[in-house]
């Protein structure tokens, strides 16, 4: 059976990403999307709004990290759900390998990403990424 | 039923069974040759790595060992494709030793013929790390 739409365009935003055209991926997000992952650390939560996704998560990533890859193994289509495992290949500034193993729960809406749940291992990321608030600053001119 | 609603329910009944500390009915539900991977990095995490049946096992009755009352599974969602299933759910319990066990999960099944085959999980393994391991 053939992916579903929702699925192609996931599918099509990953690719983007991996070429360095992260544009498009939020161009995909509602201003309304909610990011959860899991557990209870620094990096951990819900964030509310494309504004908070960037800023209080994606921006302090920026910083961690020097060089960010996440490679696409699954899809599971499920319509409005699409799920999706991934396999990271990053390195820190201090020269570290983050290689993380995620799986994404993602919530479509019209076409575009509501939520977006996260799910890794969040012990690696507090050995490696450390503290999220250590590279957070306050909120920044829109992406 | 489709072939996706069945697999749902294999899914679902594996960690019934569990949460019911029915490992037999647990692993009826399971190929002989099937792979169970737990997340983690080995160094950090005791309990990562790949696990045939009769390990699963074993490590199973490891945890209910030390969680008495059991291991309380909740389903938050289901969604299949193909031979494919991914299940989200909660874990609660209270080890012997008085530590609360409360995870979230995202687990990721291939299940064909009516049989588990392939088993990826997905947890907050600092969650589970502080509570089964850290000093």
């Amino acid at each position: 059976m053939p992916l579903s739409a929702n699925a192609q365009l996931i599918a099509r935003l990953f690719n983007e990403v991996a070429k360095g055209n992260g544009q498009v991926f939020w161009e995909h997000v509602h201003d309304d999307a909610v990011w959860r992952t899991i557990g209870t650390g620094s990096w951990s939560g819900t964030f509310k709004g494309k504004d908070s996704i960037i800023n209080d998560i994606f921006r302090p990533l920026g910083r961690k990290l020097v060089s960010r890859q996440t490679d696409v193994t699954r899809i599971i289509d499920g319509g409005e759900v699409i799920v999706v495992q991934a396999k990271g290949k990053n390195l820190t500034h201090g020269g570290i390998a983050y290689d993380n193993d995620y799986c994404f729960v993602i919530t479509m809406r019209e076409g575009k990403i509501a939520t977006y749940e996260e799910y890794c291992d969040t012990e690696l990321i507090a050995n490696v990424l450390g503290d999220r608030l250590s590279t957070w600053r306050p909120a920044e001119k829109k992406a | 039923m489709t072939t996706q609603e069945n697999n749902k329910r294999i899914a679902r009944q594996f960690f019934e069974h569990f949460d019911k500390q029915n490992l037999d009915g647990a692993f009826s539900l399971m190929a002989e040759d099937a792979q169970f991977k737990i997340p983690g990095k080995p160094a950090e995490s005791p309990s990562a790595g790949a696990y045939g049946k009769d390990r699963l096992r074993r490590l199973f009755e490891r945890v209910l060992k030390n969680v008495p009352d059991g291991v309380r599974m909740t389903f938050k969602s289901a969604i299949a494709e193909g031979d494919m299933v991914a299940l989200e759910m909660e874990g609660l319990g209270k080890l012997s030793n008085g530590r609360a066990y409360n995870n979230e999960y995202v687990i990721l099944f291939v299940i064909r013929d009516g049989l588990i085959r392939e088993v990826r999980e997905y947890n907050d393994t600092l969650h589970a790390y502080n509570v089964w391991h850290a000093a």
